[in-house]
């Protein structure tokens, strides 16, 4: 594997994961063919590739073909049934489930499933590229090489354990056939940095599911166990999905931690979630003062949603050495984007307008026929979220309500926080105000050709709710559109 | 007298010229008084664009020299400002506070600029919503004002009690759907008002007149021309 030869065509198990779908797209964006195995029957195989591959931002394509199978068999799918040309298999598809209940499915997906996509290697005498985890460096500290592996480390769950499992099998696989193997090992990773789409929300996206359900009560203690100068090693995926292509593509056999330089504190994640949901009282308790609390219903809440993450709230990371990453990247120009506030607002965002599931909804792609309004609140406005509405404007919070006449099962909510944007909502967000508008005037208003007070004066738009918080919105929109106006030609 | 017949100009007044206006008057005719139109709370869609100021100043103009503007912040009227604060911020501040000085003082400059264009003539106050408390206070204590008008008095946050023993005629129009109408303050306002002070509730009409601008016109209209043509005639 070398800038001489990409590859053109491969194989890749877990397109409908959160990491697969996004390599998934970063092959194709390339010129690769992708041959994704699903499992399922054919024509509900290349449904559920599709969807996920639209969630990703490519809505359709011919170079994304499906095979039927599963990485629980050997072989994981009928010979003839796979390409003929295949120049590299891409291993994504693993379990990362932390609940003790879940050790079989874990190591049959985690091992077994590794195992069986060799064989297909073995056979087609084809490189292998295998996602792993950081985390099979289990519970060390210090600094972790890339090229370390088993260091007699412990872990903290089945999922450390099988990944790490799964990583030797790649590489005594290597040894034994002399094929070559990548090895990738990402952090913790969540949506994209741009959109802040994703496939799966686990791991903190668990937490803030929880504060968006409990809500913001006002003033009322929160107190979390978690140590606050811990770190979290967390990377948006579309990062993950740009490095590891150019590694596959640049990058000489080997493993590669694909990890951000700056990783935040629980500390700092605290405070931006306090902002995000609006919580005054939150506190990240030591694990000996936590326990002598009596908690209240939010504390149990949060505490029963983090009992699977709880060994990675008290102690600290280990800081991961990124050599081999850092000269497959030398001259690119690819560095980690911040981890801030914005971007979890983009998170929110979304999963709110998904409700937490995932389901997979292709953005919509904005044609003729009224959907303007859609490429306004899915691609333009969204560039917006963390941005205050106003220079110096904080006297504004409000979550206001858009609904179009035409069609009522088009609606928005936004949430606006001391005058920041904070997050578009789809989900039915309980909202102070709501405005009722015809697309004609959304889009005359939006691209500035009309304030929104003069067409409230002119009934082309209905206001109901909260009156004043509807008014005074409205008087902040009517600046902020005319700050940045909207062109559908351009979005 | 036909509407077209009137000429806007717009003009810059206070010191300085930091504040914006439009000035309506009919060249043909001579008016006998003048009317200060005083918007809405900038932060509630209160400009002098505004709905019902522009449907006054278009049907008051017809008769009498009409003066609108707009307060420091709003529109090209200026403001100072400390660095770091918005004008929405401010305004919201003067909402919070009800400390109205700066909004009062913008009204009697308006009011001054008004007084020496119409060449002294009488003049009346007329505020919609925010307007009423600014153009009804500045009438009460000035006597270059003859009487004042209200419409949509916010009572449920100003009990208006300025307007006890009320020295002029003044009338006070709300909608019976609006929502910043309270009637225990009604009911309280009319019993210490005396008999200058009217009070009337306008049937199927909120806080924002839409559609029924001019009906709410042709009432100011009207009670402006009573005040002019003397005692008894309201």
């Amino acid at each position: 594997m070398s800038t001489r030869h990409p590859p053109k065509s491969i194989l890749l198990t877990g397109i409908t994961g959160a990491l697969g779908s996004w390599l998934a797209k970063a092959a194709i964006s390339s010129g690769a063919r992708v041959c994704a195995l699903v499992r399922g029957s054919a024509t509900d195989g290349r449904r559920r590739a599709g969807q996920s591959l639209g969630v990703t931002g490519i809505a359709s394509t011919d170079l994304l073909d499906t095979v039927a199978g599963d990485i629980l068999l050997p072989g994981v799918a009928a010979p003839e049934h796979l390409p003929q040309d295949l120049d590299l298999i891409v291993h994504c598809a693993a379990c990362t489930e932390f609940r003790d209940d879940a050790s079989r499915q874990t190591h049959q997906t985690n091992v077994d499933g590794v195992r069986h996509t060799l064989e297909v290697a073995t056979e087609r005498r084809v490189p292998f590229v295998h996602v792993s985890t950081a985390y099979v460096a289990g519970r060390r500290t210090g600094r972790v090489l890339e090229n370390e592996l088993d260091t007699e480390q412990t872990f903290n769950n089945d999922y450390e354990r099988t990944k790490f499992e799964g990583e030797r099998l790649v590489h005594e696989w290597s040894r034994q056939t002399g094929l070559r193997a990548i090895v990738l090992r990402p952090s913790i990773v969540a949506g994209d940095w741009h959109t802040g789409r994703a496939l799966r929300f686990n791991t903190f996206y668990d937490m803030m599911h929880a504060l968006d359900v409990i809500g913001p009560a006002s003033g009322e203690r929160l107190c979390i166990q978690a140590e606050p100068s811990a770190t979290k090693n967390v990377i948006p995926v579309d990062y993950f999905a740009e490095v590891a292509w150019r590694i596959i593509q640049h990058g000489e056999p080997g493993t590669y931690h694909i990890v951000h330089s700056n990783p935040i504190t629980l500390g700092r994640l605290r405070e931006i979630f306090s902002e995000l949901f609006n919580l005054q009282n939150v506190k990240l308790v030591r694990q000996s003062e936590f326990k002598r609390l009596r908690l209240n219903h939010a504390e149990r809440i949060c505490h029963r949603v983090m009992s699977p993450y709880r060994p990675y709230m008290n102690e600290p990371e280990p800081e991961f050495d990124t050599s081999a990453t850092d000269a497959a990247l030398a001259g690119s120009g690819v560095m980690a984007p911040p981890i801030d506030l914005a971007w979890f607002a983009r998170l929110l965002t979304y999963a709110r307008q998904v409700n937490w599931h995932g389901a997979a909804q292709p953005p919509s792609k904005p044609s003729s026929g009224g959907d303007e309004v859609i490429e306004y609140f899915e691609t333009f406005l969204p560039n917006k979220i963390g941005r205050s509405l106003l220079p110096d404007l904080r006297r504004l919070s409000a979550r206001i309500g858009i609904v179009m006449r035409e069609d009522c099962s088009r609606h928005w909510a936004l949430d606006v926080h001391e005058g920041v944007l904070r997050t578009i909502s789809t989900n039915g967000m309980r909202t102070d105000c709501r405005f009722e508008i015809d697309r004609r005037t959304f889009l005359e208003i939006v691209t500035a050709r009309m304030t929104p007070q003069a067409a409230f004066f002119e009934r082309r738009v209905e206001l109901s709710g909260d009156v004043a918080v509807g008014l005074k919105s409205a008087a902040i929109m009517a600046q902020f559109f005319k700050r940045f106006p909207f062109n559908p030609s351009r979005s | 007298m036909q509407a077209s017949q009137v000429i806007e100009e717009s003009l810059r007044l206070g010191e300085f010229g930091r504040l914006s206006g439009v000035l309506h008057y009919p060249p043909e005719a001579s008016p006998t008084c003048a009317v200060l139109l005083c918007s809405p709370h900038p932060n509630f869609a209160g400009d002098m664009d505004n709905n019902v100021i522009r449907s006054l100043a278009r049907r008051l103009s017809e008769e009498f020299i009409v003066l609108r503007f707009d307060y420091r912040g709003v529109g090209a009227s200026e403001i100072a400002l400390p660095q770091g604060e918005s004008v929405f911020d401010y305004w919201d501040q003067v909402e919070q506070t009800r400390d109205y000085a700066g909004a009062l003082e913008d009204t009697r400059d308006a009011a001054d600029a008004l007084y020496r264009l119409s060449d002294a003539l009488p003049m009346v106050a007329v505020g919609y919503s925010f307007g009423s408390v600014t153009g009804l206070t500045a009438a009460m204590s000035d006597t270059r004002f003859i009487g004042a008008v209200g419409i949509a008095p916010p009572y449920l946050r100003i009990a208006f009690d300025f307007l006890a023993r009320c020295p002029k005629p003044c009338l006070m129009l709300s909608g019976d759907a609006d929502f910043v109408y309270d009637a225990n303050t009604a009911a309280t306002l009319a019993a210490i008002g005396g008999g200058n002070l009217h009070l009337e509730q306008l049937a199927g009409m909120d806080h924002f007149f839409r559609g029924q601008e001019s009906l709410l016109a042709e009432r100011v209209v009207s009670f402006a021309g009573g005040i002019m043509a003397g005692p008894g005639r309201l």
